[in-house]
């Protein structure tokens, strides 16, 4: 697996002194413009305590490896990826990404809850280091959080030139699951909605341990209950163990919102969401179908991919998008004249080329360019570039009622199912059942009959 | 002087390393140069000796450290991990002829060889560490930032923690510790040398304490937590630190770790109580604390809190609304203690307070929701009825394979796995068959590169359906322990004789091929394969007819049976008899226990089910059953038929693990009363003993036919007791679909477990907890039903199991959902009890909830 190294070069450390967080920035992109420190915003966040707290969950989420029984590699931050920060309209959004690419954590401070002046609109890196996750710690009080994203004014004029740098190994599993979870969170349906006192005792039953574990929690009444078997209706929970991280912000929550895919008698894990309100903000949690599963494998959006319209329009319509808080689909269709419709899967489109992401709270589209190399972003499907390999090496035959596919020594049957999706006779296959997207035999096939795109679904 | 390669051999040879040291010493360096080249292939040699390797190791390293060329190579060479293990050596410091060669003229910089083999040290390097330690402080080099060496200087200290005390690295090293991930499960006799460090001012006390909370609120895993926990104790922080960090210590309260959250209160509550802790942080600390499960904690803080109302007037309001969060517990014991707590002080609450306990009481319901109601003037919430959420789903038919790439896709996954799901192997079967019938050479030519080679009836089955030969039989035989079990015999009898069919003639179509997904068999569809068997002068399989009819519904239409009548041969007049004896029909069972001899000898004890020595279960409960015998040669004796006496002895106690159980719901889909009477055995010691997993074969016998009777009723029962949470999830499950379809006996299921718990067959928070979560499926009835019954003889012991407050807490609950009402006789007795302790407490509560 690819690994790279990504370089963040902050003008300075981030700091919070004297009750004042300054995030620095790296990267990423302002406007339309690609400043190396882009300045987003100064004003203030509410409450102190729990913006603070909200911080350190999502600093903790980004350097934990579940896979490791959900210990935090290393105390001291070193060599993890930092949030993502992007400014839409007049809102706020951190993300961050476990390195075990499996846990998904964003802040959202809503337009209700930010207080001061937005400079510009974009998407940057910002830095957490040691001392100022130390310092969060010693934030409190119900006071709003005095804050800027971006260099002030101050230190734009002394420190010209100079640059704090951290270099952190940038795995391609890592980058790919970062852009396949606006993917998943797309096909999310709210399924629960938890006061916080149900939300703290449900947390409180769920097993430490148990890394291996999958669970389906059915709604019944306030509560939810665990099952072992996927109910209409159900959440999917696999390592429960992993849902701990919220526990700080418990004492802040109102409601712990629960969002999760449609699921039959037949799923297989599946990935879930968890929303907790927290007033002004909102802190949202993804998790991925097993510890030893990131979202990287999923494959969601390989069927749109594939489709040859879907990425022209993706393209035709990059330019179109706006910094708003969320893209409103007809909008964007009035702008750039495609139908809504086709505005749909060509975001599906752009979001796995991490271009967008996806808020499921109000079951849209936000504009955000991940903060690394445009380049590396978007060659992101190796399952699709086999699969095209496959088809121009003309390796894909129609027989009677299917196609055969050659891949190197062996030769597999690309087939119509019962149920009536296309399948496969890989060992992939035999092992997913579909579960993570169709396996490259069946892509090769699509590609070879563009007519069978809709029916693969 | 010169020297030559078989000298320098030689004495490696004599693992010598001073000699060898000596030697290369006496020579010039182009001479030590020139025998560079022979080292490598020297050691490669001993590639296959690990002990000679081990023995000359450290001769090696010093000849290395003489002779080859650049920094690089001798760092290369000293980490090699053909070089890295050591046997023990009688010198205490064998490295210094590595020391000794390096500082030679001409070598290279020992200081460059020494900044290379810190940074890239790795744990299986630590041999090295003090050579590299040695060499970093003689030629005054900072350590690296490399966990492996900082694990390096953490044993060197726990060795002996004295020489921390003169360690040049200390300040460099220290805070490290504290951003290092599981060193603290090294750090045993460290902590203490630390603080002692700390008293003389060696250490920075407030780096220290700054640390170890910035690591505390990290995390780690247990073991390592527990020696900061232990470092925290030791420093002892004053008044002041503690209130310099009391944000920090607030936040740990939000720790999943028990200990860190009770030093964290501890901290606080000692703030507190020198009136330097502002009502403003206490709030937010007892919204952390008040909704945790950790009942201790809990308790503490209620009293806390109580104890600051009372102190402080003026601050009381904003103690009641901290408070309120406390009404939302789920343990209703702690619930009622904050209501307590909550009315001591009601008097001082002030509009906004009155109002975030109206809202918070205003979520609660059954009896402590009344007395919240009561107590704060609101009305009560009514616990409202609650219907059973299904587990499980209309079933839909049985969906054959569509095509022969989907068989092959099917039969890939069985080579994997093996026959896991009985749904998937039948889609096989009839695939096989159909396939075998229409395209044979098309059918061989797929599925021949994904046939298993392992030696199991299934792989048997598709290496016959491939017109593969049967391998010759393996050299070494593994012996079956354990006699298969009746329902075993006949699943791999219906196997083999489709095998055979499968090498000589294949059957045309499998009569026992399902027509739902649960398992049965279409009447019509038999009736119609057999008619047309009978014009073309075919005969059947016999195992095949024999599951076709065993897996009939339960009620069959007379239109099949008049129809049956006409057929004339065997098979034909087989299925008209077996429609005429009205099917299989349900067995009679009697509750049996059976007893063994356990470790010593020594024979069961009146009312004790476990051996007083050993602890294992020495007596069980099963059933003997015994159903009608409906004529059916190949089924294997004991399949309908389950004696009392040895066999049933042999049943229970007879094989500790469970075979493979997922195809048995397939054999008799519509009679759980006798598979469950195979199942049961087979489960107890998930429910008794040490044996994890194997439960999730109970859904699928719940969604079996038939009644639930007394032969059901104890593979569930004695499977509630399993350990882990995940094992009983799937009986809940099973109990929830039974309760769906209103077959759930509460009073059967809890009539066992009562005397199960008694005799500490089961451990009864384990059973309480299952049905806690049938409570939360909404199967109240019959969690009722189900407590009712087993609390007679809880009641009645004199020393009352723990977990019993927890079954009348729960029974109270779902009498106050169900609204059933009927009497304990031996609760009033408890009920009247003095004192206030919880058995008594839950006991009045469920009088109360009975009326």
């Amino acid at each position: 697996m690819a690994t790279d190294t990504h370089r963040y070069a902050y003008r300075t450390a981030s700091t919070l002194d004297a009750g004042r967080l300054t995030l620095q920035t790296s990267g990423g992109i302002s406007g339309l413009e690609r400043p190396a420190h882009p300045r987003f915003f100064t004003g203030f966040l509410p409450s102190a305590h729990q913006a603070a707290t909200a911080l350190l969950v999502l600093a903790d989420i980004a350097r934990t490896d579940f896979r490791r029984a959900g210990r935090p590699l290393d105390g001291s931050l070193r060599g993890f990826r930092d949030p993502i920060v992007t400014c839409g309209g007049a809102r706020l959004r951190f993300e961050a990404f476990s390195a075990c690419c499996g846990a998904y954590a964003r802040l959202d401070v809503l337009d209700t809850g930010l207080d001061g002046e937005v400079v510009a609109h974009g998407t940057t890196n910002v830095d957490v280091n040691p001392p100022l996750y130390a310092a969060l710690t010693r934030v409190g009080g119900g006071d709003p959080l005095r804050v800027s994203v971006g260099p002030d004014d101050l230190t734009v004029g002394t420190l010209d030139g100079a640059v704090v740098e951290k270099k952190v190994p940038l795995p391609e599993r890592w980058l790919r699951g970062l852009a396949e979870v606006p993917a998943v969170a797309a096909g999310f349906d709210a399924r629960a909605r938890l006061t916080a006192a149900e939300a703290a005792a449900f947390l409180g039953r769920l097993p430490a341990g148990a890394p291996r574990e999958v669970r389906w929690l059915v709604p019944v009444g306030r509560s939810l209950r665990s099952s072992m078997a996927p109910v209409p209706g159900a959440v999917c929970l696999a390592t429960p163990g992993r849902l701990g991280v919220l526990r700080p912000l418990l004492p802040f929550a109102r409601a712990l919102q629960i969002y999760g895919p449609k699921v039959g008698p037949d799923s297989g894990p599946v990935a879930s969401g968890w929303e907790l309100d927290l007033g002004g903000m909102r802190f949202t949690l993804l998790l991925s179908p097993g510890t030893d599963r990131g979202f990287s494998g999923e494959g969601g959006l390989l069927h749109a991919l594939s489709a040859e319209g879907a990425a022209d329009d993706a393209e035709l319509l990059a330019p179109w998008l706006t910094w708003d808080e969320v893209v409103d689909v007809n909008a964007l269709a009035d702008r750039s004249t495609l139908p809504p419709a086709r505005v749909g899967s060509a975001l599906a489109v752009l979001a796995t080329s991490g271009r967008v992401g996806f808020d499921a709270a109000e079951l849209a589209y936000f504009h955000r360019v991940l903060p690394f190399d445009p380049g590396r972003v978007e060659q992101l499907s190796p399952r699709l570039s086999a699969a095209r390999a496959l088809h121009a090496g003309g390796q894909v035959r129609a027989t009677g009622d299917g196609y055969e596919v050659r891949s190197g020594e062996k030769t597999y049957l690309v087939h119509r199912t019962a149920a009536g999706r296309w399948g496969c006779t890989c060992p992939w296959w035999a092992e997913h059942h579909g579960g993570r997207g169709p396996c490259k035999h069946v892509l090769a096939a699509t590609l070879t009959i563009p007519s069978l795109v809709d029916s693969a679904r | 002087v010169s020297l030559d390669w078989p000298d320098l051999a030689k004495l490696i040879e004599a693992e010598a390393p001073g000699q060898v040291a000596d030697a290369l010493l006496a020579v010039d360096e182009p001479a030590r140069r020139a025998l560079a080249p022979h080292l490598k292939p020297y050691r490669d040699e001993l590639v296959r000796d690990w002990q000679r390797r081990g023995a000359q190791t450290v001769a090696l390293r010093a000849a290395g450290a003489g002779c080859l060329p650049k920094a690089a190579d001798v760092v290369s060479w000293l980490r090699s991990p053909l070089l890295a293990w050591v046997p023990w050596q009688a010198d205490p410091d064998p490295h210094r002829h590595v020391r000794r060669m390096l500082a030679a003229s001409g070598r290279p910089s020992p200081a460059t060889v020494a900044r290379g083999l810190a940074e890239r040290m790795r744990p299986r390097d630590l041999g090295l560490w003090d050579l590299v330690a040695g060499l970093l402080v003689e030629h005054g080099i900072d350590p690296p930032d490399n966990v492996a060496f900082l694990r390096g200087w953490v044993r060197r200290a726990e060795a002996d923690p004295a020489r921390l005390a003169t360690d040049p690295w200390l300040a460099l090293l220290v805070p490290r510790l504290f951003d290092t991930d599981a060193i603290g499960a090294e750090l045993a006799r460290v902590i203490p040398a630390l603080v002692e460090l700390a008293g003389q001012g060696r250490v920075d006390r407030a780096d220290l304490l700054a640390g170890c909370l910035r690591r505390l609120r990290v995390g780690d895993r247990p073991t390592a937590i527990g020696s900061f926990v232990e470092l925290h104790g030791l420093l002892a922080p004053t008044l002041d630190e503690v209130a310099a960090h009391r944000q920090e210590y607030a936040g740990l309260l939000s720790s999943p770790h028990l200990p860190i959250a009770t030093l964290a209160q501890a901290a606080l509550q000692e703030l507190d109580a020198a009136g330097r802790l502002p009502v403003a942080t206490l709030a937010d600390a007892s919204r952390a604390v008040l909704l945790r499960p950790n009942k201790k904690l809990v308790r503490t803080q209620l009293t806390w809190l109580g104890r600051v109302a009372a102190r402080q007037p003026d601050d009381t309001p904003r103690v009641l609304e901290a408070l309120a969060t406390g009404l939302g517990q789920e343990s209703v014991d702690l619930a009622e203690r904050t209501l307590a707590v909550i009315a001591a002080h009601l008097p001082r609450a002030d509009a906004a307070s009155r109002a975030a306990l109206a809202e918070a009481a205003g979520a609660m319901t059954g009896d402590l929701g009344r007395q919240a109601a009561e107590l704060l003037g609101v009305s009560a919430l009514e616990a409202g009825p609650s219907t059973v959420t299904p587990v499980d789903l209309p079933v839909g038919g049985f969906t054959p394979v569509a095509s022969l790439g989907e068989l092959v896709a099917e039969v890939v996954a069985i080579a994997a796995r093996g026959a896991q799901d009985p749904v998937q192997l039948e889609r096989v079967l009839d695939g096989l068959v159909r396939y075998a019938a229409s395209d044979r050479d098309g059918l061989v030519a797929a599925i021949t590169p994904h046939t298993p080679q392992w030696d199991q009836p299934v792989a048997r089955l598709l290496r016959a359906a491939a017109r593969l030969p049967e391998p010759p039989p393996p050299a070494y035989h593994y012996h079956h322990t354990t006699e298969p079990l009746p329902v075993e015999v006949f699943v791999d009898g219906r196997l083999a004789e489709l095998t055979g069919q499968l090498a000589g003639r294949p059957p045309v179509a499998l009569l026992a091929t399902p027509a739902t997904a649960d398992g049965y068999t279409d009447p019509e569809r038999v009736l119609a394969l057999l008619s047309a068997a009978e014009q073309h002068g075919r005969q059947p399989g016999p195992y095949d007819l024999t599951q076709a009819l065993l897996r009939l519904p339960r009620t069959v239409d007379p239109s099949v049976h008049s129809g049956a009548s006409g057929l004339r041969s065997p098979a034909g007049r087989r299925f008209a008899a077996y429609l005429d004896r009205g099917g299989l029909a349900d067995p009679e069972v009697t509750a049996i226990g059976v007893r063994t001899r356990c470790c010593d000898g020594r024979e069961y004890v009146k009312g004790r089910f476990r051996c007083g020595a050993c602890g294992r279960v020495n007596a069980r409960f099963t059933v003997a059953l015994h159903a009608p015998d409906p004529d059916l040669p190949e089924l294997p004796p004991g399949l309908l038929n389950l004696p009392d006496g040895h066999p049933a002895r042999q049943r229970v106690f007879g094989r500790y693990w469970p075979p493979q159980m997922a195809l048995w719901p397939g054999v008799l889909p519509g009679h759980r009363e006798i598979l469950a009477g195979h199942i049961q055995p087979c489960l107890v010691a998930v429910g008794d003993g040490d044996l994890h997993g194997y439960t999730d074969v109970l859904p699928a016998l719940a969604r079996c036919g038939g009644p639930f009777g007394p032969a059901s009723a104890p593979a569930f029962e004695h499977t509630l007791g399993t350990a882990r949470e995940r094992d009983r999830l799937p009986v809940v499950d099973a109990l929830t679909t039974l309760a769906a379809r209103g077959l759930l006996d509460g009073d059967l299921l809890g009539g066992w477990l009562g005397h199960l718990v008694a005799g500490d067959v089961l451990i009864l928070r384990r059973v309480v907890a299952g049905l806690t979560e049938l409570a939360r499926a909404g199967a109240h009835g019959a969690v009722w039903a189900a407590a009712r019954a087993m609390l007679p003889p809880l009641l009645r012991l004199a020393e009352a199991r723990p977990g019993t407050p927890d079954l009348l807490a729960l029974a109270s609950a779902a009498v106050e959902v169900s609204g059933e009402r009927t009497p304990v006789s031996e609760l009033a007795e408890v009920a009247a009890r003095g004192g206030s302790s919880r058995l008594v407490t839950e006991a009045r509560r469920l009088v109360r909830t009975l009326g």
